[in-house]
């Protein structure tokens, strides 16, 4: 049904965009089917009472045309005269206007950075006074069509300087090459450009400005880019200091983090502290979390669209930076001036380095973090670029404890490869070619050395787990004058190592017997479609199509995706969406924080891929010269088929059911909410607060009889705010609150006798503990949580434009800060239980320091 | 002074380790809820238990007895078929016996509350042992076989019993058997003390290993068959008394907590292989 109501959607659409029907046009004409020069069928159409206006200087009237019917509408008869691409017509009761149809001219080309030449992503130009405008896509390409003519046009984008320039349209298509410059590095006072009227229009998507990060208190002074966008409306924080992201109510897996395009599997470093994105090799991330296009799928909740810098292909720089955690360094610069160039960067951990020094004789530990990522891009000419992405990243831990022979080892991580090229195809159509792949693979060893009898050697209790992907992707952009067309096709091959025991217990494991490796094949296909329906109003449309199978298991899945903007005025913007999207690896984790004991399940018979169905109403606006940023939202977002660990699992124990089908329940979240935000810009001042108001609900057949119940690491009220202080150029001064109600947890409420004591049977154990039961599945509150986080920067930009950045602050200065995990203890003397909170300590200092040159 | 300061900066980042915050679970539900517990057997008198429930977040909550009950066992064509009558410290009995298939509801009025639940007891089946093999010293490989003639779907749960004076004993089951929930799911720590089987066809056989039983003492093997609702009760349950942080969600009703389990049970005396 949904179906058809699209299809009469995107049919609707499109008859609205159509020139309007009169019923003038349909009235019949009869007239003598002979051969007539055009002027002569003008006057047989004003013996039908009908008169003809029109410009003589625009119609050739002596050309001569054959009529073969001798009855036929007005329109059809127009159309044989005249034709359809150059002419269109107006209607007056019995007048009709024949206008010819302005000529229209294509500019596109490339909006970049002077300096670095790396194209800029989303930047918008704008045509004054036409109140139409374009913006550029991933790669910096932007194409508009406009009638001929004289335009003066503006192009903008964040932390940039604005441009204008006149455009003057009078035979000929153009191409541009438009050159910002950055105002960091020109030594001005950063003025932050707040979304223009053509970001106004994207609905749910928010676009982070990365070079905003003096404005946030971090946690290690570390600048993560998911603990920003951990500030925004909606997005769960779950965890204090934790970037397993929450959105919406979904879980951590539910976020599609694409990195360069390729999707990046974990994207956290060993608990979640650090995310695996190293702040100096990136350019720009724009989150959804919600009014997905239809170019992505794959996940439930949200989508991270993360890019990598190119390098600069003018000169060469370099920096570094040191902060509680990692010490990190990057360096760029041209390999064919103007051609060609590459960006490297590098961090690792370094307390490891340190931690040497506690080593002892019964106790060896060891714990290091590393991300590397190399880019490389090549410019033959302005039709072809073609770019090459690396990263690869781990997190390694290691203890040992002599004298007792037990070890524990835990390693992740993820590698990524892509090659990209770009091609113009003409000045209206854009293509981007990817291969790309991507894996993630992590394995646990347990506290045991096994001796292995067959081999005789020492072998660890180890969890293994890989998942690889190789894809090829072609996408189609198509700029028209009414169309903003983006179409494209994917096909994904994933191959998967079921997690599985390393040691001489294995041979016992019926995951063994049926082979680990599994692959699964993936087709993506969809199009979107941005157009006006009317003046204020605008339509995204989009299908997207996906095939997945698994063996002889395949499954269909068509999602739709809708928005429809209207914009009374300038810089104010309503929106209505619905999406669906899917999600065929299903991931196994513990929830609060990031572990390498999460394992992914691919789609099956048994487990059929997850779908979620998001509805959202909306308000985004400014005000008062761009003081004031408001935005609202209403959601209401199902998701089905998501899997959760059996709660008698002993995952921690590594105890788990020998088939993977048997440790998990299959069920359904129900999430609705409210998010508001307002920015308040008053120099030197800026406050940014936001709140939301959310509930998720939770339901598996195995848990509460299958009755919902509220969801584990959510808060039903969150408020987060945050007030900047720009002292002076090189100074400035931030303060972070967040507040969140208190999550819910299970906790054991009644006692009551044993079921042994009432069916007559003694138990051969001494056991004096009574039957304990809870009242409902996560039905108790936590106590509520808060935080204020306070940091200061110092950002020197010297006359050589190089830059020196201290921050320091204080993390966590007083509250209650969301808990890492919560246990339940029983003190077997009073007989009491107690919630036991492992937090985040208060008042922990940072400090960082990073430089560019 | 920069080791000094690199250790310092250390230190500080291994604050995140260690740091937990205790808190005491703040009151919440009823000091006096009521529970009614019990198991309904096809071939016993009834035997129900009520009492109250300690609430463990009241201070002063203990588990009371009750005193004064009205217990009322209806049919399902809602004759009165018993009275039941207190015979002991929680305990209330009456000597009718109810029928395999049959659905029973019980009426329970006490001076504070009301309580109504239903069970229907499972239909008959038959069990034997169809194989018993000494395993080694001290334990014997049994195979049973349940047939269900009359239903598709079972679910049986298993004890081994030493018969004592004072009552049955539970007593250790290894269980090689990849049918059994114990097995599939692998939340149960084995020896096991009850065997949980879930059974698609009319026919089910099930293998296990027990002690061999002694001369002078008596064991029997207890098939139940029990319905969906007190199998999952007695499923957790056993994993409960593995893990005492393993809390059952098992509130029928906000007024009380109810666990009436139908059960058809066949007892089978084990004899030495």
């Amino acid at each position: 049904m949904k179906y058809i109501f699209y299809l009469y959607l995107l049919c609707f659409s499109t008859i609205l965009c159509a020139q309007n029907k009169d019923s003038i046009l349909q009235r019949s004409i009869v007239v003598q089917p002979q051969e007539k020069s055009i002027k002569e069928w003008f006057k047989e159409i004003e013996k039908q009472q009908i008169i003809v206006a029109y410009n003589p200087r625009e119609i050739e009237l002596g050309k001569k045309i054959k009529v073969s019917s001798s009855v036929l509408s007005l329109e059809n008869l127009l159309h044989l005269l005249l034709d359809q691409n150059q002419f269109y017509f107006k209607t007056a009761e019995n007048k009709i206007i024949i206008i010819k149809k302005p000529l229209s001219f294509t500019v596109s080309g490339f909006i970049r950075d002077i300096e670095s030449k790396e194209g800029l992503i989303g930047a918008t130009l704008f045509i004054q006074n036409t109140g139409t405008g374009t913006a550029s896509n991933m790669y910096g390409f932007f194409s508009i069509t406009l009638p001929k003519g004289e335009y003066l046009a503006e192009v903008r984008y964040m932390g940039y300087e604005m441009k204008t320039f006149p455009l003057v349209l009078v035979d000929r298509n153009l191409k541009l090459d438009i050159e910002l410059h950055n105002q960091q590095t020109i030594l001005k006072e950063i003025e932050v450009i707040a979304p223009t009227e053509l970001g106004v229009k994207n609905g749910d998507m928010q676009r982070i400005n990365l070079q905003e990060k003096d404005k946030y208190p971090q946690l290690f002074g570390v600048d993560d880019v998911l603990k920003r966008i951990q500030q925004l409306s909606g997005v769960g924080l779950g965890v204090s200091g934790i970037t397993q992201l929450k959105v919406r109510g979904g879980n951590s897996d539910n976020n599609l983090v694409l990195l360069d395009g390729v999707p990046i599997y974990n994207y956290n470093h060993f608990t979640g502290l650090l995310s695996v994105f190293n702040s100096d090799a990136l350019k720009h991330v724009d989150f959804y979390k919600g009014t997905f296009p239809a170019r992505y799928n794959g996940r439930l909740s949200s989508v991270m669209d993360i890019r990598m810098r190119e390098g600069n292909m003018h000169t060469y720089h370099g920096g570094g930076s040191i902060d509680m955690a990692t010490l990190a360094g990057f360096a760029e610069g041209p390999i064919i001036k103007e051609k060609s160039s590459f960006l490297i960067s590098v961090r690792r951990s370094w307390i490891d380095l340190f931690a040497k020094k506690w080593e002892s004789e019964i106790f060896n530990n060891d714990f290091a973090l590393h991300d590397i990522n190399i880019k490389a891009n090549y410019r033959p000419n302005n039709k072809n670029h073609f770019f090459l992405s690396l990263y690869t990243g781990a997190d390694k831990f290691w203890e040992s404890y002599t004298t007792g022979r037990s070890k524990v080892s835990l390693s992740w991580g993820n590698n990524l490869a892509a090659l990209r090229w770009n091609h113009i195809l003409s000045d209206k159509i854009f293509v981007n070619n990817t291969l790309y792949y991507s894996q993630f693979s992590n394995s646990m060893a347990n506290d045991t050395v096994i001796i292995d009898i067959q081999s005789e050697k020492e072998k660890l209790n180890t969890l293994n787990y890989t998942l690889s992907e190789l894809a090829l992707s072609t996408d189609f952009e198509y700029y028209g004058e009414f169309l903003n067309l983006r179409l494209g096709n994917k096909l994904t091959f994933n191959q998967f190592q079921r997690p599985h025991l390393r040691s001489i217990y294995s041979s016992l494991s019926a995951d063994e017997k049926k082979g680990l490796n599994t692959s699964t094949f993936q087709e993506m296909v969809y199009f979107e479609n941005k157009m006006s329906i009317l003046k204020n109003l605008n339509i995204n449309v989009g299908l997207n199509y996906n095939l997945f199978s698994l063996e002889k298991d395949v499954f269909h899945r068509f999602q739709s995706r809708v928005m429809l903007n209207y914009d009374p005025w300038v810089n104010q913007s309503f929106y209505i969406g619905f999406s669906e999207m899917s999600q065929f690896f299903h991931q196994l984790s513990l929830n609060t924080i990031s572990y390498p004991y999460e394992f992914r399940l691919p789609s099956s018979r048994r487990f059929p891929p997850s779908t979620s169905r998001l509805y959202e109403i909306g308000y985004r606006g400014k005000f008062d010269n761009n003081r004031h940023e408001i935005s609202a939202s209403l959601y209401l977002n199902n998701q089905y088929g998501v899997l959760r660990y059996r709660p008698q699992q002993k995952v921690w124990d590594t105890l788990l059911a020998p088939e993977i089908e048997n440790q998990v329940l299959q069920g359904k979240n129900n999430g609705r909410g409210f998010e508001l935000f307002h920015r308040f810009n008053f120099q030197p001042f800026e406050l940014n607060s936001s709140y939301t108001l959310s509930d998720m609900k939770e339901r598996f057949s195995g848990i509460d009889n299958g009755k919902p119940y509220p969801a584990s690491n959510h808060s039903l009220h969150v408020i987060k705010s945050m007030l900047n202080w720009r002292i002076s150029q090189e100074h400035s001064l931030a303060l972070s609150f967040t507040y969140n109600t208190g999550q819910h947890i299970t906790i054991p409420l009644y006692e009551i006798p044993n079921i042994d004591d009432v069916a007559g049977t003694q138990r051969p154990d001494i056991d004096p503990t009574a039957t304990t039961i809870s009242l409902k599945h996560n039905s108790y509150r936590l106590p509520h949580n808060y935080q204020l986080d306070i940091g200061y920067t110092f950002h020197k930009v010297t006359s050589n434009k190089n830059q020196n950045i201290l921050r320091l602050g204080v993390y966590n200065v007083f509250g209650k800060a969301l808990p890492l995990s919560v246990l339940l203890e029983k003190n077997l003397e009073s007989n009491k239980y107690v919630i036991k909170q492992t937090v985040m300590p208060n008042f922990i200092p940072y400090l960082s320091y990073s430089f560019k040159f | 002074m920069a080791k000094k300061l690199a250790y310092i900066v250390l230190l500080i980042a291994l604050l995140f380790v260690n740091c937990t915050r205790e808190l005491a679970i703040k009151p919440v539900g009823e000091k006096n809820m009521l529970v009614v517990l019990g198991e309904v057997r096809t071939s016993d008198s009834i035997v129900v238990h009520l009492s109250t429930a300690k609430n463990v977040s009241l201070p002063g909550s203990s588990q009371e007895p009750v005193n004064h009950a009205k217990i009322q066992i209806f049919d399902a064509q809602h004759n009165l078929k018993a009275e039941l009558r207190k015979s002991g410290i929680n305990k209330w009995s009456s000597p009718f016996i109810p029928s395999a298939g049959g659905k029973y509801t019980f009426k329970i009025e006490t001076d504070e509350r009301k309580a109504q639940l239903s069970v229907v007891l499972p239909k008959d089946f038959s069990a034997r042992i169809i194989k018993q093999t000494s395993y080694n010293d001290v334990l014997m490989e049994v195979t049973l076989q349940m047939e269900n003639v009359g239903r598709i779907r079972s679910n049986y749960v298993v004890e081994y019993l030493q018969v004592k004076n004072n009552g049955l004993q539970l007593q250790y089951i290894e269980c090689p058997d990849t049918k059994t929930d114990n097995n599939i799911y692998n939340e149960l720590t084995s020896p096991f003390k009850r065997i949980f089987l879930k059974a698609d066809n009319s026919t089910a056989t099930l293998t296990m290993r027990v002690a061999k039983p002694n001369l002078s003492e008596k064991y029997i093997m207890r098939i139940k068959s029990v319905d969906n609702a007190y199998y999952r009760y007695l499923y957790s349950y056993e994993v409960q008394k593995d893990n005492v942080y393993a809390f059952m969600d098992f509130i029928s009703d906000p007024n009380y907590v109810g666990i009436l389990g139908g059960v058809n049970k066949k007892d089978i005396e084990a004899v030495y292989p």
